[in-house]
Order: structure tokens, then sequence, then C-alpha cells
């Protein structure tokens, strides 16, 4: 008489907690004057959970006074101005596309790959101990003109130059 | 009707004649074998209380069967469950006043009977998420099954009742707002699986639900968390959750060990080491499920 109980598969809960961080991310950076304007455009690639994620949030959460707009890309062509920009892809090759195309503006670019911080993203999300953390790299901050908060260096699991 | 009873019926009528005087007991059974439930049960609480009639085996024989009569006319009412109490306590006390052993067999099925109920009216109080009234049935079905066979091994009967009541925790704990109601929840749970596990290791079910009430448990705390809490928070939040599915994780692999074609372990462990980052068994498993899935 007993039933199975059944698993939560409607919440990704990597995906939701991403979501959260990137929240976070962009509350703790400073975007050059002409970013504080309009809306506050957040790219996903190749990761529809964390679109979704970010959508639902869109809907009620602003960003720096903001109103929030999630875009999804396919294609690194079609990338246009944009305050943050989540790449998912585990090489090289599947992120640099991307990542040059963002850099032409004043884009956060946060990746979830081994190796990715020391030359394309400014943000890496790594695991450790099965938590999602983030390691840093200042100079691709600097390069994009985007200024960061103190506190979200204290919180990084490492910072690099 | 009760054959023996019957039995008795005709040989007091036979030997005292139908207009001879009756000793209540007697009268009751006439009464009973009538159909007039009342006036037998009037009756044979008259018999109890005179001395003679109360040493005797038959009286609380009658008294059983007339009560459990009048159970059967209302036994989803808590008057009508008194009345069963009153039959299995006066089945009882004819075992121990029959030292002929001529009502034991059917004091045993009557009490067999009445302990079934007290067993299914647990089962119904679990369906009506009546917990602690399911409980206490639970107990006295046990309870009434040791006096009747003191050698009876509860163990499958301990982890049915035990999934069941934890399946139905969790229903309740899903649809649970407070978040003070839902912490008290998962201890009643997670202590029912343990238990269950307890008794036998190897039941599929309790692994394999506990695995996924640790992991939904950390899954809802996730889906929960506002996009407003300040940033160190994520961690600690984190790292509860990271505790949950680090939980869950021998459980649903000591159910993958039981069985590692079913469908819905891997997809457990997918989740689980998912959740824990580890991506590349959350892909072993993934695909074990699609092979699976592909071979059917």
């Amino acid at each position: 008489m007993a039933e199975a109980q059944t698993m939560n598969s409607s919440v990704n809960p990597r995906a939701k907690m991403k979501s959260l961080f990137i929240y976070k991310f962009a509350q703790a950076i400073e975007w050059p004057e002409a970013y504080k304007q309009g809306d506050f455009i957040i790219a996903v690639v190749n990761d529809d959970d964390l679109a979704k994620n970010l959508e639902i949030a869109a809907q009620t959460k602003s960003l720096n006074s903001q109103p929030v707009v999630v875009k999804r890309y396919n294609s690194a062509a079609d990338v246009g101005k944009c305050h943050v920009m989540y790449i998912s892809g585990s090489s090289a090759s599947e992120v640099v596309p991307y990542s040059t195309k963002a850099k032409q503006y004043n884009c956060l670019i946060i990746t979830e790959a081994p190796g990715m911080i020391d030359r394309y993203s400014a943000i890496n999300f790594i695991a450790v101990g099965g938590m999602i953390k983030f390691e840093m790299n200042r100079k691709l901050f600097r390069d994009q003109d985007l200024i960061v908060s103190n506190s979200l260096e204290k919180l990084a699991a490492s910072v690099v130059n | 009707m009760n054959r023996l009873l019957i039995t008795i019926l005709v040989t007091l009528l036979a030997s005292t004649g139908l207009f001879a005087q009756l000793d209540p007991a007697s009268l009751a059974l006439r009464a009973y074998t009538n159909k007039d439930l009342a006036k037998a049960q009037e009756l044979i609480e008259l018999a109890i209380k005179e001395e003679q009639s109360a040493a005797l085996a038959k009286t609380w024989y009658f008294r059983g069967y007339i009560y459990k009569d009048l159970y059967k006319e209302d036994r989803f009412s808590s008057a009508g469950h008194e009345k069963r109490n009153v039959s299995i306590e006066s089945f009882l006390k004819t075992i121990e006043l029959d030292e002929a052993k001529e009502f034991a067999g059917d004091c045993a099925q009557s009490l067999k009977y009445l302990s079934s109920t007290l067993y299914n009216d647990a089962a119904g109080y679990l369906d009506q998420d009546r917990m602690d009234q399911a409980q206490d049935f639970y107990d006295r079905y046990k309870t009434l099954e040791n006096k009747i066979n003191p050698e009876m091994d509860f163990t499958a009967r301990d982890i049915e009742f035990m999934l069941y009541k934890a399946s139905k925790l969790s229903v309740i704990y899903e649809k649970a707002s407070d978040p003070a109601e839902q912490d008290r929840l998962s201890i009643d749970i997670v202590n029912l699986y343990m238990g269950v596990i307890k008794l036998d290791s190897n039941d599929i079910g309790a692994n394999y639900n506990l695995a996924i009430h640790y992991y939904n448990q950390g899954v809802n705390i996730i889906d929960n968390m506002d996009y407003e809490l300040p940033f160190d928070e994520l961690f600690k939040i984190q790292e509860k959750v990271m505790e949950l599915f680090t939980k869950a994780l021998p459980f649903m692999l000591k159910a993958y060990e039981l069985d590692p074609t079913r469908k819905a372990t891997l997809q457990g462990l997918s989740g689980i080491y998912f959740g824990l980052s580890d991506i590349e068994k959350s892909e072993y498993y993934q695909k074990e499920l699609e092979k699976l899935e592909s071979n059917e």
C-alpha cells in the first residue's frame, strides 16, 4: 500500500543557484554611465534552465534600478549589447566566439569551465566540495571598464590578476 | 450465526424447556439468536454483574459475540469502536476462564477478525491523514495480536505500516507552507524510513523514498531562495542543501545496488550527483537511464 515518492524534477537546483549568483554579481558591479539607463540585459548561451530562472526573476526584480531583459543566444553572430553574458560550455571553442563578441561591449562575461578564467571570462563558476563557488579575473574586469566591489572579491574562491 | 452458539442454545432450550427460567446469559443468547441485539446487550450486562454468571466462560463468550455484532452495526463511530473493545475484552476473558478450551478456537477466530479490523482502521486513518489515530489503532492491533499469538513476527506489518505512513506524511509535507511544520514532518518521515531500514536494510522502497525525501528537501530550499538574499547567505544555504544531497546519496546508491534497472533510481542518482556538482557521474547515470529506455 506504500507509494513511491516523486522526485522534484521541476527545479534544476544548479540553474536556480547560478541565477541567484548572477543577480548578486550584477548588484556588486558598477557599469559605465552609458549602461546605467534602459534595460539591464543578461545574455544566456546554451543554458535554457538558467535563462528560464532569470526570466522568472526578471518579472519582479530589477537590477540597479533597471528592468531586466534576458536574451538567449544560439549564435555568436546575433550577440548585441548586454550587461552580463553567461556562456555554458566546457571548451574554448564553445566559449570564445561568444566572449569575443561580448568583449565589444562593457559586458561581464561569466563561464563555467576549467581554464576559462585565465583568458575569457571575468567570473568562472567552479565546484568546491559540491558547492557552486566562483573565481574572478581582475584584469578582465578592468578591460571591460567594470568596477567590482571589494566584498565580491572577498567572497570569491580565488582571484587572478 | 456461529454453529457453537446455536448448539448451546438448542441444548439450553432442550434441557430447560421453552418456558423454564433461564439465567441472564442464556436469555441474552436467546435474544441474540432472535436478532434483538439491544435486548441481548442489556441482558448480558446483567449477567456479568452476577457473580456466578461472571465466573463462567460462556457468559463472556456470549458477550463477545453480542458486542462483535453490535460493533458490526456501527463500525465507523467511536461508539462502535468502544463496542469492539468490549468484544475483544470479553473474548480474552473467555480464554482466561475457559479451562476446558471449549471456546478457544472460536475466540481465536473472532479475535483474529477483530484484530484485522483494527489494522484496517489504522490504514483507513492513514488514508484520511489522521496520523495519531492511525498510530493508535496500529498499536492496538499489535497489542491484540501479541495476546493472540505471542510468537507473531511483526516485521512485515511494521514495514508496510511505516512505509505507508511515511508516504502519506510526505504528501502532507509537500503541501505544508509553515517551515516549522515541515521540519516536524521531516523528522517523522526520516524516522519512519530509518525505522524500516533498521528492520530490513534491503527494503528498496525505504531507501529510495528516503533519498528522494532528502533530495526534494534540498531542492525545495533552493527553489524558495529569494533574489534579495544577502550574498553570503547563498553559501550558507548551499552548505545546508549540500548536506541534504549528501545524505540522500548513500540511500539512492543502496536502492541502485538492490535494483540497477529501476528507472526512477537512475534518474534519482543523476539528479543527486548533478546537485552535488559531480557532472561526470550525473551524466553516467543519465546515460544508463537512456540505455534502459532505448532497450524497452
